[in-house]
């Protein structure tokens, strides 16, 4: 005769409360920390000895790894009054991995989860750097990934003609992988390199991307954002942004308040364009940002008014300026702050509307117009939707609203027309290959 | 002395001559309680009326009492040291309540005239005797007696001969059968049923509290119950994060559940109980549940807390088993079977018969597998699973 009843534990299925958990990257062992999945398991421990308790963890982003195998449900295991995981399986790379863990027991009448980022650190970069600009594979990423391969541009790249969209193609890499560190010695500020790991993954690698007087600083303190960060992830991650920008501040404290000047007055430009008209008409034309029409102008509209109350503020408290920058925002402040180079447009081509009313308001070109490229694909507002860009040889164009102006770290890329497929993260360092 | 007022026994007050320990018989030493039931058989012994005032029991039987060789024994047993007698009086009123020979019946109690024998089991030669003869009657007529005693229960066992077992009936014909729940999801089931005409509509659902003991052994007494099997507070989020245990029908996909509404007097069981039904899917968090109060259960209208019990013990029937030998061998009054709220031991209840079977249990001379059948017929018919 077997029974059957339910349990209702006191609180509702969906535990989330939109929390990180920070693992180090490769470890196979950590704690859910979740103490309601533990005291449930403490509760119908007492009236099922045996414990049959299905808790599992699985992928929210998307059903495939960046290598385009399906994404693996793992089970946890119950350790010292904890639930633990392997976030090996979850997250074997760098970065933020938006986790299910969900507990049943055949008492209750339904799952109960809770949704968490699982942020993968690497406190390191995939390649290092000698001192006299010599380059090789950090030992700790080629335990963890095998094999990294390191290419380097066969020319010193200058960017001196980039296209509407701020990128340009390197043709050709030579694959540096197996030489030794002082045979990869070039021009180290202007060089870039092209990692692949697992033969997929492209990191294209730039010590160059910076102010020449903070590179140093960089490389001997640390990152101020780390590679491991997505830069997207800032828009929606409270928790992150609130841990690196405070970073960006202290880090810039001398250029802080001439940034923030360059980010309101973005700001001022970017509401002003998008009260204008474009020239270009064509509906179709994948070139022209502004013709693709802003979908849903009220959404737009949203932006203006906190644009507009951002400006409101009182800036001289930069904490607080900081802190009312919209989610959707951030990434142009954050791109604003950290890149001092800023590509400058033709400003008369219709096709790049929204950045010639930047580059003509702040009329520091000589300053601004170095030697960086704002990379392909450039800086996208996040819509509701996944942020998309498809690749579409031979450049990457933007299927999203949203202007370009800054350096994203990392990107997410889908093949074109197979969106759950092949699956590329790209780091971008300043470079554009 | 006699008028309420508290006496401290450790001056004391009466002791009976000592020469009289020696009349006490042998199957009586030191066994208080089945002492005193013989004291209150004693007091009833020549009494030929069908009913006796419960009160001329009481006072002849106290009388007796003070004068019998086991008085000390008596007043060790069933009062502490501070006690006075007042409480005296109340202990040997609860005993007369208890008395086989005396069934309750409304002012007065019954007189077993006629010889009231019941059978343990078939395999089992030996049969409790539950009428008002004496011990001393009772060797005339059996031969050997057997006087057991255990937690309060005293029994006397008897070996009956073939026209005498004639007259026998089986142990659990004095069951309350109206309070057992075999088959606990039915049960419920027909309390939903039965209530129908209570649907309740104004009674939010966030407001109930549920009830959500998952353990074998609930405690006795509600206010207990209260405190620690339904939460304190409101649901902090309504009903969809209250804290219940539900008895689910799979194929239905429904389930039930015991509720109370704090705000209405739960104590007096015919305001604020309600049954709850979830519709529930395996995918989605269960629906807000209809509400029907409870009315009647069984057909009839619930007027004490017993029928509570029911709903409660036949939820917990279902998330958890017994442990047989855990059941025997507890001195506890173990897993929730049907008991009187006021008094644990009432001989027409499963608790009861608990403590018997302990009792039996304790015996060298009664087959343990009998005790095993008695104890497993016992949780059975109040809807216990025996997992050994």
């Amino acid at each position: 005769m077997s029974r059957s009843y339910l349990r209702l534990p006191g609180f509702r299925p969906n535990l989330s409360t939109d929390r990180d958990l920070e693992v180090d990257t490769g470890s196979i062992s950590a704690r859910v920390d979740n103490p309601i999945f533990e005291k449930l398991t403490e509760e119908i421990a007492k009236s099922d000895p045996s414990l049959q308790i299905e808790f599992s963890a699985r992928s929210l982003d998307s059903p495939l790894d960046v290598f385009g195998d399906p994404k693996p449900k793992i089970g946890l295991w119950f350790k010292n009054g904890a639930w633990r995981f392997n976030p090996n399986v979850l997250c074997p790379t760098p970065g933020a991995e938006k986790v299910r863990f969900s507990f049943h027991h055949h008492s209750l009448p339904s799952l109960i989860f809770e949704d968490v980022t699982i942020i993968s650190v690497l406190h390191s970069f995939p390649l290092e750097f000698t001192e006299s600009g010599g380059v090789y594979p950090n030992p700790e990423w080629v335990k963890i990934y095998r094999k990294i391969e390191v290419h380097q541009p066969k020319e010193v790249i200058i960017h001196s003609t980039p296209n509407p969209f701020g990128f340009r193609k390197i043709e050709d890499w030579t694959d540096i992988t197996n030489d030794t560190p002082s045979d990869t010695q070039i021009d180290s500020l202007k060089s870039c390199y092209l990692v692949r790991i697992g033969g997929l993954r492209i990191l294209p690698f730039s010590r160059g991307f910076l102010p020449r007087r903070w590179s140093a600083k960089r490389w001997d303190i640390g990152e101020y954002i780390p590679p491991d960060v997505d830069i997207f992830d800032m828009t929606a991650l409270d928790s992150l942004w609130l841990r690196y920008s405070p970073n960006i501040s202290e880090e810039f404290e001398m250029e802080y308040k001439e940034r923030i000047e360059i980010y309101r007055a973005m700001v001022q430009f970017c509401e002003r364009d998008f009260l204008m008209e474009s020239d270009c008409s064509d509906p179709r034309c994948h070139l022209c940002i502004a013709s693709r029409g802003f979908e849903g102008k009220t959404r737009m509209l949203t932006y203006v008014r906190h644009l507009q109350r951002l400006k409101s503020a009182d800036s001289d408290d930069s904490a607080s300026l900081i802190s009312v920058i919209p989610f959707r925002l951030r990434p142009v402040f954050l791109s604003a702050a950290m890149i001092g180079h800023i590509w400058e447009p033709a400003i008369f081509d219709k096709h790049s509307y929204p950045y010639g009313p930047f580059m003509d308001w702040t009329r520091r070109t000589p300053r601004f117009c170095q030697e960086i490229t704002v990379p392909r694909g450039g800086l996208f507002y996040c819509n509701t939707e996944n942020l998309i860009p498809v690749w579409d040889e031979p450049t990457l164009m933007k299927t999203h609203k949203g202007w370009t102006c800054g350096v994203p770290l990392r990107m997410l890329f889908w093949d074109k027309g197979s969106r759950e497929g092949q699956k590329v993260v790209v780091n971008w360092m300043g470079v554009s290959k | 002395m006699d008028g309420g007022k508290q006496v401290s026994w450790e001056a004391p007050l009466y002791e009976p001559p000592s020469n009289l320990e020696e009349d006490v018989p042998d199957e009586l030493r030191n066994k208080p309680f089945a002492m005193m039931h013989e004291i209150i058989r004693q007091t009833v012994k020549r009494l030929s009326e069908d009913t006796v005032k419960t009160i001329w029991v009481s006072k002849r039987a106290q009388k007796i009492m003070l004068n019998s060789p086991g008085f000390n024994l008596l007043r060790r047993s069933l009062l502490s040291s501070e006690s006075g007698l007042r409480e005296l009086r109340v202990e040997v009123n609860d005993l007369i309540y208890h008395n086989f020979s005396l069934p309750k019946v409304p002012n007065s109690r019954k007189l077993i005239s006629s010889h009231n024998l019941l059978r343990i089991s078939e395999d089992c030669d030996w049969y409790i005797c539950r009428d008002k003869r004496t011990l001393e009657e009772l060797k005339i007529d059996f031969g050997e007696v057997i006087v057991l005693e255990h937690n309060k229960v005293d029994l006397r066992l008897v070996r009956p001969n073939p026209k005498q077992k004639q007259t026998a009936v089986d142990w659990h014909s004095l069951l309350e059968s109206h309070r057992e729940t075999p088959e606990p999801l039915q049960f419920i089931q027909s309390v939903w049923d039965e209530n129908s005409s209570n649907q309740e509509h104004d009674v939010p659902s966030d407001l109930l509290r549920h009830y959500h003991s998952t353990v074998q052994r609930d405690k006795i007494g509600l206010d207990r119950r209260i405190r620690q099997s339904f939460e304190k507070n409101p649901p902090l989020d309504g009903w969809p994060t209250t804290k219940a245990i539900l008895i689910e029908d799979k194929n239905a996909g429904i389930a039930y559940g015991l509720a109370y509404n704090p705000s209405q007097n739960y104590s007096w069981a015919t305001e604020g109980w309600s049954i709850s039904r979830w519709k529930i899917d395996d995918q989605v968090w269960p629906e807000e549940p209809e509400i029907r109060h409870i009315g009647s259960v069984n057909g009839v209208p619930v007027s004490d807390l017993g029928p509570i019990y029911d709903i409660m013990r036949a939820l917990r029937c279902c998330c958890s088993k017994v442990n047989l030998e855990g059941a025997i061998g507890s001195n506890t009054i173990g897993w929730d079977l049907p008991y009187s709220a006021k008094s644990r031991q009432h001989t027409t209840h499963h608790s009861y018969w608990l403590e018997v079977a302990r009792a039996l249990y304790a015996c060298q001379r009664i087959p343990v597998e009998v005790t095993v059948s008695m104890t497993r017929e016992l949780l059975r018919r109040t809807g216990w699973e025996v997992i050994n």
